[in-house]
């Protein structure tokens, strides 16, 4: 049976293509340091939860369960990933609170008041809103960095991550309510929804793929 | 009613995803801006410092330089002038007829103490030994005297804060010493004054030196007036020193300038 093209781009493409970040910083690897690596890490998650997720849908099993484990875990990763290069003492303090706190929340949410079997809506823009404070709080930091903007790897990642998380937001808060509905024209829209969060997944693994690629020798 | 606002559910999705979208963007881009304007500001400062202290570098080599030609020509003319006469005239001595001559040995003491006396301004001007000895106004006062002439009309001093003066530091002390020679030599170079004043007092607990000279005086804006060596000289000692200053000049009025020290300093 032929697949529907939006389909093809937010089940195939874009799932594949987290390959060309992965591709771009297995050849900077050398160069990288605990912060990229960490983004290494997350990309490698990534591809994981994307197989995983293919290979369950495939088989008609309801993935969502992934979607609860990969937020707690993409929260830890992009914590630690904050941590390494947000030099603010309080911000530090912060973010080792939440890598305690939210898991928790998330494990409490879906214990008590969302189904593993659901969107996790309120879990995730949660945490798109604490990973966006974190993403700001690192613009604020490199307002007075001594060298140009473009070199610095972690700014195109930082931008990146910003895009994706803060453009999500609603997608993340209201893919419950347009999963539920039968009717065409909600599946019409949650077409349309992931089909905005399939580009800015793309976007944001091209940014990551960009400012690897600016990884040079210290 | 459901179905009409259900029409407008894709549009209001890619608007609020795209405003969001452009919004981050455009953050992004301003920052960047923002963050380039920084980095050309502190470019910019940073060339400046580094041809300000390459000015002052010039400036001090150049000073050496002058010092250098200074000492030289004073050894020369005086020194080497009076002793090559001495020689001439020891050599004309020699001859028996004069052997007894005291009028002869009187002029030789007296080459001999011109040739001393010029042996000591000369070391005097390289390092006033009065400042190390007796401080910074028993220094200025020679300073003044070996200027002034027999009247002791040129140049007046008032100097109301001893006290302070004599307890400057070394260096300052020289700096200040140095700075009101260059003054006062500019001032005979080019003021053409009949009187020069120069006036030290304490104001609100700042060590202020108040210079005034009834000379020429010039066009501070005309380019060809503006920092020779000299004047270069002395703001770059006044820079060390921390001292502010400000100078007032114009064709026919004179020159002045003061200096003020912040006297917790001292």
């Amino acid at each position: 049976m032929a697949l529907p093209a939006s389909l093809i781009y937010t089940g195939i493409i874009v799932p594949v293509s987290v390959l060309i970040p992965i591709g771009m910083a297995a050849s900077k690897r050398k160069y990288a340091d605990r912060s990229l690596e960490i983004i290494w890490y997350y990309l490698l998650l990534d591809c994981v939860v994307n197989v995983l997720a293919v290979v369950l849908a495939n088989h008609k099993i309801n993935n969502l369960p992934v979607l609860h484990v990969f937020t707690i875990l993409e929260f830890v990763l992009m914590s630690y990933f904050y941590l390494s290069v947000l030099k603010e003492e309080a911000a530090g303090r912060i973010i080792k609170y939440l890598l305690i706190l939210f898991p928790v929340f998330c494990i409490v949410n879906f214990l008590f008041f969302q189904s593993i079997y659901q969107f996790n809506t309120y879990a995730r823009p949660v945490e798109a809103l604490i990973i966006m404070g974190c993403s700001l709080a690192y613009f604020a930091q490199s307002n007075d960095a001594e060298t140009r903007w473009s070199l610095n790897p972690i700014n195109w990642i930082n931008t990146g991550i910003l895009l994706y998380f803060s453009g999500a937001l609603f997608i993340f808060s209201f893919s419950n309510l347009t999963v539920n509905e039968l009717s065409e024209k909600y599946h019409a829209i949650n077409i349309l929804m992931w089909n905005i969060h399939a580009t800015l997944l793309l976007i944001m693994y091209l940014l990551i793929a960009f400012g690897f690629s600016k990884c040079r020798k210290q | 009613m459901q179905e009409t606002v259900g029409d407008n559910i894709f549009l209001l999705i890619i608007l609020c995803t795209g405003g969001i979208f452009l919004l981050v963007i455009s953050f992004v881009i301003l920052f960047i801006n923002n963050q380039k304007k920084l980095l050309r500001n502190r470019q910019q400062i940073h060339e400046a410092e580094m041809s300000y202290q390459k000015e002052l570098m010039r400036v001090v080599l150049q000073s050496q330089e002058e010092e250098r030609k200074r000492i030289g020509q004073d050894l020369h003319d005086d020194v080497g002038g009076s002793l090559s006469n001495l020689r001439m005239l020891i050599n004309r001595d020699e001859l028996p007829e004069e052997q007894e001559n005291k009028a002869v040995i009187a002029n030789h003491k007296l080459l001999i103490d011109k040739i001393i006396q010029d042996v000591r301004n000369i070391s005097h001007n390289l390092s006033p030994p009065a400042l190390a000895l007796f401080g910074f106004t028993v220094a200025l006062e020679e300073l003044i005297d070996s200027i002034n002439d027999e009247d002791n009309s040129l140049i007046t001093l008032i100097n109301d804060a001893e006290a302070i003066t004599d307890q400057l530091p070394y260096d300052m002390a020289l700096a200040l010493i140095r700075v009101l020679q260059e003054l006062i030599s500019n001032t005979i170079k080019h003021g053409d004054a009949k009187r020069i004043e120069v006036s030290i007092f304490m104001e609100n607990g700042l060590l202020v030196i108040q210079y005034r000279d009834e000379g020429v005086g010039y066009d501070p804006g005309n380019q060809k007036n503006r920092k020779g060596m000299g004047m270069q000289n002395i703001e770059s000692r006044l820079n060390m020193i921390n001292a502010t200053y400000t100078m007032k000049t114009a064709p026919g009025s004179g020159f002045s300038m003061f200096i003020v020290l912040n006297s917790s300093l001292v």
